[in-house]
């Protein structure tokens, strides 16, 4: 069988938004004629089930703990890679793809990684939007720390014993539409 | 929202997938629901090793059951090693405690530069701050001084394996190298140190009761990700329409070694940023007619599911499903694990087919369906783990590169760093299943590079 990973052609810096462009929507009136199930709720899952619902669709979320904060996300001690420059140390979207690349040891797609680099500066306002307390220098910047595979300073990151569970919180304050108590 | 609910099965009609069955894990209810698509954002598959810094419930059931119904699984022998977790203690260990990558930030690594000062670490006859700075081998900086100790944690990870190797490991066990502060806590004080990283120290404290302020702290590596998972198409799409993986459980972004912080910057991604945008595509093109609930392909998987708890309920052996999944992890992690050659793979298939066939045999499911039963629950996962494992090694045994976290001792350069084969092995390993003890069919995604230049990796 032929694997069709559907990468768009040209330009790596322009494959996502050309992509996007081309991808067929929904009309607003017609996302709630649609069940979305999601099983999982940790970052990705739960950013998931969030962006589904506020955009209409009837999201349908399932997670095998007591709740969605349960789930393993929480434990993420690190922090989140993103191509800020906040620093200023010559980091950049190119250099965020291509660091991913190298370090993956040359076996991931440039498509997606680039795309994955591209957006990683979305996610940072995204999470500051919704109230994630990253850990801030002193004068109220967003401070950064080094992880493995880079030379610049990309990591935001959450102070204290939360870690990431603030996160997990954070993003569960948009909870999709909860209609299973009513039956 | 529903909770206490575990996926055990994936609904496809006419090829598309529509839905799925759940276990009420406090009534044992087994219900169906419908969807115009599934997502799975349900996390890695690393308790196939039995230990590791997943959570205890973390298991690949629903990523597997989808594997089984059609969705390719893509690369299951990248598995992520993290470098800096506190070490194994004894057998009756059930996790393994991360200590986070940013602690090299400021940490240095080392071991003793000599077998004899190893022994006198090992039985306690000398204490770490005790060796001489002369006698201490920061084998990071020495190896890769433009990297130093933020060197990938697959190439951390195999320096500290080559040292315990070469008998230099410290700590009761062997296993394990210092993560050392003293010289972060000399230029930047106690406070600045312990406002970075005093819940780490905090944590490291309670669970060995040694103080890091004081003494190095003992670090060993320990499985933590796993880079393979449901192979995903642009859009997060899996090969089966209308189903989609999202974070840890696709393969997409990681290549063979994944890079600190860059998990919760593909979930995020994938669900904020990606999928809201993919998914509309596929549901525009299928249109929102309701979803029928009563085809019958959602009667007969929740039959299917039923059947094989009835199954598991069956087993009244001797052995608890938790010695099993103990057992399997013993394997992987030995054939499987930092460093395999096809010797090791090739024993190691043979024994969890072995230990498979047992577990079906011999192992012990007590209680009912109708209850909380944590015990149904664990042997339904550790039965996926048991055929995934054998997957994995599948993986490592075609694979015969050494790439990132994947490491097959034949194929390594003069300095033993991992050595690719670009000509044969640049591609995206896509197993398809076939059926109960059927071999796995293997398809490749050629994988293009247009716009990065294939080098050798070199942190030096």
């Amino acid at each position: 069988m032929t694997l069709d990973a559907k990468i768009p052609a040209g330009p790596l810096a322009e494959k996502w938004s050309k992509h996007k462009f081309n991808l067929k929507l929904v009309n607003p009136a017609n996302k709630r004629k649609y069940d979305v199930i999601v099983v999982g709720t940790g970052l990705a899952g739960g950013a998931a089930a969030a962006s589904l619902a506020e955009l209409g669709y009837n999201v349908k979320a399932f997670c095998f703990q007591d709740s969605p904060r349960r789930a393993h996300s929480i434990a993420a001690q690190g922090g989140i890679n993103a191509a800020k420059n906040y620093q200023n140390d010559g980091d950049s979207v190119y250099r965020l793809f291509y660091d991913t690349i190298k370090g993956g040891d040359y076996r991931a797609r440039e498509g997606n990684v680039y795309r994955l680099a591209e957006v990683s500066v979305n996610i940072i306002d995204q999470c500051v939007a919704q109230g994630v307390p990253f850990a801030r220098e002193y004068g109220g910047l967003l401070d950064n720390r080094s992880f493995g595979g880079s030379q610049v300073s990309r990591t935001f990151y959450a102070r204290g014993t939360n870690r990431a569970a603030a996160f997990i919180r954070r993003l569960l304050r948009i909870k999709p539409p909860d209609t299973s108590w009513q039956s | 929202m529903y909770t206490r609910s575990e996926m055990l099965d994936v609904v496809t009609v006419d090829g598309h997938a529509k839905g799925i069955v759940t276990r009420n894990l406090i009534t044992g209810e087994i219900d169906t629901h419908t969807g115009h698509a599934v997502l799975l954002a349900t996390g890695g598959y690393g308790n196939v090793f039995y230990l590791s810094t997943n959570a205890i419930g973390s298991n690949v059931t629903a990523a597997w059951r989808a594997h089984k119904r059609g969705a390719f699984f893509a690369n299951p022998c990248y598995t992520q090693i993290h470098p800096t977790c506190i070490p194994v203690t004894g057998d009756h260990q059930s996790k393994l405690t991360l200590m986070s990558e940013s602690l090299r930030n400021d940490g240095r690594v080392w071991a003793p530069k000599t077998v004899e000062i190893a022994e006198q670490l090992r039985k306690g006859t000398i204490k770490a701050d005790q060796v001489k700075e002369d006698d201490r081998d920061y084998f990071l900086e020495r190896k890769y001084p433009s990297f130093g100790n933020l060197v990938p944690r697959d190439v951390a990870s195999r320096n500290a394996k080559e040292m315990v190797d070469e008998g230099r490991g410290v700590g009761g066990s062997g296993f394990a190298v210092f993560l050392d502060f003293a010289d972060a806590i000399h230029r930047l004080g106690k406070d600045a140190v312990a406002a970075k990283y005093g819940n780490l120290f905090d944590m490291y404290y309670q669970i060995t009761d040694e103080d890091p302020y004081k003494q190095p702290m003992r670090i060993y590596p320990a499985v933590h990700y796993t880079m393979g998972g449901l192979w995903v198409d642009y859009n997060l799409s899996t090969n089966v329409p209308g189903l989609y993986a999202l974070g840890e459980c696709n393969f997409s972004d990681h290549g063979a070694n994944r890079l600190g912080a860059s998990a919760l910057m593909q979930g995020l991604a994938d669900g904020y940023f990606v999928i809201p945008y993919t998914l509309g595509d596929y549901l525009a093109q299928i249109g929102p007619k309701p979803v029928d609930g009563k085809h019958p392909a959602f009667e007969q998987t929740k039959q299917d599911v039923i059947a094989r708890i009835n199954k598991l309920l069956a087993l009244k052996g001797t052995k608890t499903v938790n010695e099993y999944h103990r057992d399997l992890g013993h394997i992987m992690w030995e054939y499987c694990g930092m460093a395999r050659t096809e010797e090791g793979l090739t024993k190691a298939k043979g024994l969890i087919q072995a230990l498979r066939a047992d577990f079906w045999k011999n192992a012990l499911v007590v209680g009912e369906n109708e209850e909380v039963n944590p015990a149904l629950e664990k042997a339904g996962r550790v039965a996926d783990f048991l055929e995934l494992g054998e997957l994995m090694v599948d993986d490592a045994l075609m694979r015969k590169e050494s790439c990132g976290g994947h490491f097959r001792l034949e194929s390594q350069t003069p300095e033993g760093e991992a050595l690719r084969d670009d000509e044969h092995f640049a591609f995206v390993a896509a197993w398809e299943y076939k059926g109960d003890n059927q071999p796995e069919v293997l398809n490749k995604e050629a994988l293009d590079f247009e716009f990065v230049h294939l080098t050798q990796r070199s942190y030096k």
